[in-house]
């Protein structure tokens, strides 16, 4: 019995733990698409989540600007000329152009504090929002400048704009609530707290990690600044008059979740601008695809040539020892090692440079073992009656093996491209002393280029963003599982 | 008679000028290993003119680019390199001795054609995807469950575990399936379950290949760069336990590389040539398992 129970349980863990190999890959595959696809993100933001629907003007933005919000804080330093590109609201590479209906400067002027002057500085266009909807060069202007930002007054329709949400509520306290306490300080607060504080359910601060004081909601600046702990919402424009006049009271910032997608069709087919850190892929992309084409172009013809080689002419012996030794060595090298011997050899010593032909070089060197011995199986399996018919019928060895050998080998060679074109595709350790980091496609063989892999790798360790890694990886991911369903295809017809 | 026979020398002149070809192009493999191997060696090698192979290997102190007394021991990073693996193969082995068990003694249908493509599909993925997926998942989850930062040796196995995962399936796998079913049968008629039989019998007869993919493994692993990098927290400082930031050998060679010159520079070549020594042994260990298991099987 207890032998049956051992037997019972040792196969469902073997079973088991089987399973979890399908797991593990659904983890990480459906994770990459999820992060790929969409990008969550808290944003530490001044303003609460509550858009202001009551404002007389109407905001709109280029679509490619990405500016679908903007809270008051930044909004003013866009007006005020303090920001002029859009790195710093949306990391989209392109100065900021604003273009205002005159007829709200006044209004603008008293909600933004800013002088009636600044508005009317040279930079901005000014135009009239009732005749707006017919003026088609305002219009195209307005769609071609892609930083352009444009004011209209409330009810204003544009089509193929951006309408952007303004935001302008604060949540203001006593200047004693944030004050450091002991070592602890009130942090941002998420929406879920922003919520329960504005309804009531803290009692002190103190739950909160700041200092242990009442938590009271008021209705007035004035109280704001002289009752301890106390707290209230109220527009920006408000909170910044009490600031200016040194008043005693200070802001509460809160965390804002963004959740939008991530990997666009603007990202595939838009240039990479600025070394990668604005922009899109297409560049990057093309020239992955040079790279892998390339070094299969080198690859191919070596490897194949080797395959022959070791199954038609070489006689079991040193010779062929020697051989079969250098491919499981060149095979175990590690990638590192190919990088720093590129760099030695392609690089420095026949003076390439960085460049993609280092690269393709170093990466050829790489993927030989994978080509040749998928090629060497093709070969050997070719019927040998074949290759005598046709040494029978008068053809040398080396026309048989061009005219029978490897047309009857095709397919099996077919599946070791493949399957280094898949190696070649991810490979990052042996490219970056290489083949360079120029995110321009690559103009002749000795230009630097970067490639997907690399572009990934360049983007986490130079701190750039995340989520550009996560939606870069989907395409890489995207390209390897398309690499490997062609191999399955190929190998289920024999 | 003479265009013919002109025709016949043509022939031979081409049949033997590009076997020749065919030969020199077999020959490349081996002579980029020894061209690697040179040239590795040769720009390492003048560092030991400099500092004591003692201090090398056995120092734990790396501060190359210490204006006074800069010091170039790699003790931590081996030892951290050795942790990583030793650790990986430690998660790796259950999950891939089980899967390459099931696939050769029990599997049919649908199930093990899904395993089949999962692990192709686990080999596929470029090591920098898995390194990201490291830096999302698998340091928040160190970091959540052990505390520390996340990025560490331990994150570091564990993306490295995954990794090697279809080396020692594959490898195991065929060993495993080479095992002649008479002996199966044999057992089972003796009355063992099937447990017993896998257990007494199975693994034991296959254990050489099994050893020889933990030694791949092993090799895949300590070569790895990218991943580990991204997860591994890359700290020159030796690390206590595998929950603290840690440098492997690959880490040093990359970290430093873009901005070293000097004995700094011919410091990482000696690192490169201590890991290729490693990887060059592992493979012939693999090299002498396969011999010896081949002989034993003629026998």
């Amino acid at each position: 019995m207890n032998r049956k129970n051992t037997n019972k349980i040792a196969l469902t863990l073997i079973q088991g733990l089987s399973i979890l190999t399908i797991l593990i890959l659904a983890l990480i595959l459906s994770y990459l698409v999820y992060r790929g696809l969409r990008s969550n993100n808290l944003n530490e933001r001044q303003v609460i989540d509550e858009v202001n629907l009551t404002l007389p003007f109407d905001v709109y933005s280029n679509k490619y600007s990405k500016v679908e919000e903007l809270d008051y804080f930044t909004f003013k330093k866009i007006v005020e000329g303090k920001i002029y590109s859009l790195r710093r609201v949306t990391s989209v590479n392109r100065d900021i152009k604003l273009y205002i209906d005159p007829s709200l400067i006044d209004y603008l002027s008293n909600y933004f504090l800013v002088d009636e002057s600044d508005l009317l500085d040279s930079s901005i266009t000014q135009f009239d929002s009732t005749t707006i909807a017919d003026d088609k060069t305002l219009l195209n202007d307005i769609k071609e400048n892609e930083g352009a930002i444009v004011i209209t007054t409330a009810n204003t329709k544009l089509k193929g704009l951006n309408k952007v949400e303004v935001s302008d509520n604060v949540l203001v306290v006593n200047s004693k609530v944030t004050e450091l306490y002991g070592n602890k300080r009130i942090g941002n607060l998420d929406e879920e707290e922003v919520e329960k504080l504005l309804d009531g359910q803290y009692k002190s601060w103190g739950e909160l990690d700041g200092p242990p004081v009442d938590v009271h909601l008021v209705d007035s600046l004035d109280k704001v600044e002289s009752v301890d702990g106390a707290i209230m919402v109220v527009d920006a424009t408000s909170y910044q008059r009490a600031v200016d006049s040194q008043a005693n009271i200070d802001l509460l910032k809160v965390f804002h979740k963004v959740s939008k997608r991530n990997l666009t069709w603007d990202y595939l087919v838009s240039q990479s601008e600025d070394e990668g850190k604005y922009g899109g892929i297409s560049s990057i992309i093309i020239n992955t695809l040079i790279m892998v084409l390339l070094t299969v172009l080198i690859a191919t013809p070596v490897s194949v040539a080797g395959a022959i080689y070791l199954v038609e002419y070489a006689k079991k012996g040193r010779v062929s020892t020697i051989i079969k030794t250098g491919i499981d060595l060149l095979a175990a090298v590690p990638s590192i090692i190919f990088g720093l011997f590129g760099l030695l050899v392609f690089v420095q010593f026949f003076n390439f440079g960085f460049s993609m032909i280092s690269g393709v070089l170093t990466l050829s060197l790489m993927i030989l073992p994978t080509i040749l011995r998928t090629s060497e199986e093709a070969i050997r399996s070719v019927s040998p009656a074949l290759k005598e018919a046709s040494r029978g019928l008068g053809a040398t060895k080396i026309e048989t093996i061009i005219k029978i050998v490897i047309p009857g080998a095709s397919r099996g060679i077919t599946t070791g491209i493949i399957l280094a074109i898949g190696r070649a595709l991810g490979e990052t350790a042996a490219l970056i002393f290489t083949i360079g980091s120029s995110t321009s496609i690559a103009s002749n063989l000795k230009s630097s280029s970067r490639v997907l892999a690399q572009h990934i790798y360049l983007i986490i360790t130079e701190g750039g963003s995340i989520d550009e890694a996560f939606a870069s990886a989907l395409v890489l991911i995207v390209l390897v599982l398309i690499i490997n369903s062609i191999t399955k295809i190929i190998m289920r017809r024999k | 008679m003479t265009t013919i026979k002109n025709n016949n020398n043509k022939r031979r002149v081409i049949e033997q000028s590009s076997r020749a070809i065919l030969l020199l192009c077999a020959l490349v493999s081996i002579a980029a290993v020894i061209a690697i191997t040179l040239y590795i060696i040769n720009q390492g090698i003048p560092f030991f003119s400099k500092v004591s192979l003692k201090e090398f290997l056995f120092s734990f102190n790396w501060e190359p680019s210490a204006k006074e007394n800069p010091s170039y021991g790699i003790g931590a990073f081996i030892l951290a390199s050795f942790e990583v693996v030793i650790l990986a193969i430690v998660i790796a082995l259950p999950i891939g001795l089980s899967t390459a068990i099931f696939l050769s003694e029990f599997a049919k249908g649908k199930l093990s054609v899904v395993i089949k493509n999962t692990i192709e599909l686990l080999a596929g993925i470029p090591s920098i995807i898995y390194g990201l997926f490291g830096i999302a998942i698998i340091v928040p989850a160190v970091r959540n469950t052990f505390g520390g930062n996340g990025y560490s040796l331990l994150s570091a196995s564990i993306i490295l575990s995954i990794m090697i995962l279809p080396t020692i399936i594959n490898i195991s796998e065929v060993s495993i399936k080479s095992v002649p079913d008479s002996l199966r049968q044999a057992s089972i008629a003796m009355g063992a379950t099937k447990w017993q039989t896998i257990y007494k019998v199975v693994i034991p007869s296959a254990v050489n290949g099994i050893v020889a993919s933990i030694i791949l493994a092993l090799g895949r692993a300590i070569g790895e760069t990218t991943a580990v990098l991204l997860v591994g927290g890359n700290s020159a400082v030796f690390a206590k336990t595998p929950i603290d930031m840690g440098r492997t050998l690959t880490m040093n060679i990359i970290t430093d590389m873009s901005y070293a010159e000097g004995t700094h520079l011919s410091a990482l070549f000696a690192t490169a040539m201590l890991l290729f020594l490693f990887i060059l042994f592992l493979n012939f260990i693999v090299v002498y398992i396969s011999s010896k298991s081949r002989l034993g099987q003629s026998e």
